[in-house]
């Protein structure tokens, strides 16, 4: 008696499901090996009612992935992509994007964000009311031991995070950044001028471009900025608070 | 027309977490789940919260890479879920979606996509401070006008269980 060899039987078609987050999965259990996964995404977004789309402003793409994420060769074929195996199962993923603005303009504000986050879990944040209205912005509200129903407003604004000294002025209720009486009275502190001759505002080192040299003064770009700054005011407004400035 | 019911314990998990965010400064976001074989009327079941680095929160953006919604998916289908809707917050009191909102986030036909003024952090948020939106197949998301918005989306005590976290 002899053994016969012959080819791998492989059906014709293939059990194809996909799943998609946000909807009942696609199911073919008669899809085409012949069928490329191109095709079949065609088919997975129209079942899902979805479109793809690129302007000059957004681009909403969806793709294919399996088991070990996503799938980049769609030309193939199910039959090659499936192998011996007799059915797929497949996600259909998109990346997400929700909110005001579209993602971070610049891995400085990634930075900031990161440490803006240190700060808010800090213990010390508890004496300060934080905001961030923007990537580089960030308004704190602070009061001096002396006088907690005192509350300054500061406006710390970066160019740069953190190689930079952020510009630091203060807000007043209405917002405004031109009013000496939101500032306190400190040393080095000039609320007629709304600046602060201080190594950790960029007024002070525009004030005193010598220091951007001076070991003694220059700005450290090293660890959390938006923390140190935020502790030295906090230090002064507790050791040499003289009053809020009345013009 | 789509009805949809969210029961007020997910609604108060939803708040929690985009308070949460909110308190911080930065834009939270919840996800809202109905059961895959939910008629065109639709009852939320479960929350769900994204963890870990792959979803970004910033004052004015959120992020979620698509590495995290593929293991989303499989959660949620194991569950025999889908996704069906989010609420995520603004600051202030501007509760309509952005362009951002409309272009980058769930183009599903019937998805509800709700803003939460002032990132979330009011807990007695209620529906009508919010902005409800409703994605339009072929089209866009539009903003349910009150009166719709009192006719479609219902409050109801039906219990849930804690948020699926991810």
């Amino acid at each position: 008696m002899t053994e016969s060899h012959s080819p791998p039987h492989h059906p014709r078609s293939i059990d194809v499901r996909v799943k998609y987050v946000a909807g009942k999965p696609f199911h073919d259990p008669d899809a085409p090996r012949s069928q490329t996964l191109q095709a079949l995404k065609v088919r997975v977004l129209t079942h899902f009612h979805l479109e793809e789309m690129s302007t000059p402003e957004f681009q909403k793409t969806y793709h294919l992935h399996d088991h070990k994420g996503r799938i980049e060769n769609l030309a193939q074929t199910l039959g090659d992509y499936a192998g011996r195996d007799d059915k797929i199962e497949l996600k259909l993923v998109e990346q997400i994007t929700q909110g005001l603005e579209g993602p971070a303009p610049c891995a400085d504000a990634v930075i900031l964000e990161e440490h803006y986050a240190e700060v808010a879990a800090s213990d010390e944040a508890h004496r300060w009311k934080l905001e961030r209205p923007d990537w580089l912005e960030v308004w704190a509200g602070m009061s001096p031991r002396s006088a907690p129903g005192e509350v300054f407003q500061v406006r710390l604004l970066w160019a740069r995070y953190p190689a930079e000294a952020p510009s630091l002025k203060f807000r007043d209720s209405a917002g405004r950044l031109d009013n000496p009486r939101a500032w306190p009275v400190l040393p080095g502190f000039r609320p007629g001028s709304l600046d602060a001759c201080v190594n950790y505002c960029a007024e002070g080192f525009g004030l005193h471009p010598e220091w951007r040299t001076d070991p003694r003064f220059r700005w450290d770009p090293r660890g959390n900025s938006l923390l140190r700054v935020l502790t030295l005011l906090q230090v002064e407004l507790d050791e040499h608070y003289q009053g809020r400035f009345g013009g | 027309m789509r009805h949809w019911t969210i029961p007020r314990q997910l609604w108060q998990q939803s708040l929690e977490e985009v308070g949460a965010f909110g308190r911080e400064g930065r834009e939270g976001i919840c996800l809202w789940l109905a059961r895959q074989d939910s008629g065109s009327n639709l009852a939320f079941v479960r929350s769900a919260v994204l963890r870990g680095p792959l979803i970004r929160r910033g004052p004015l953006s959120i992020q979620i890479d698509s590495m995290l919604i593929d293991r989303f998916t499989d959660v949620v289908d194991r569950e025999g879920l889908l996704l069906a809707g989010q609420i995520h917050g603004h600051p202030e009191r501007f509760t309509d979606l952005s362009d951002v909102d409309r272009a980058m986030g769930f183009r599903v036909p019937k998805f509800l996509s709700v803003v939460a003024p002032y990132y979330g952090t009011h807990a007695n948020t209620a529906f009508r401070d919010c902005g409800f939106h409703e994605f339009v197949a072929g089209s866009d998301y539009r903003r349910l006008p009150e009166h719709e918005l009192a006719l479609r989306v219902t409050l109801s005590e039906t219990p849930v269980a804690a948020p699926l976290s991810v």
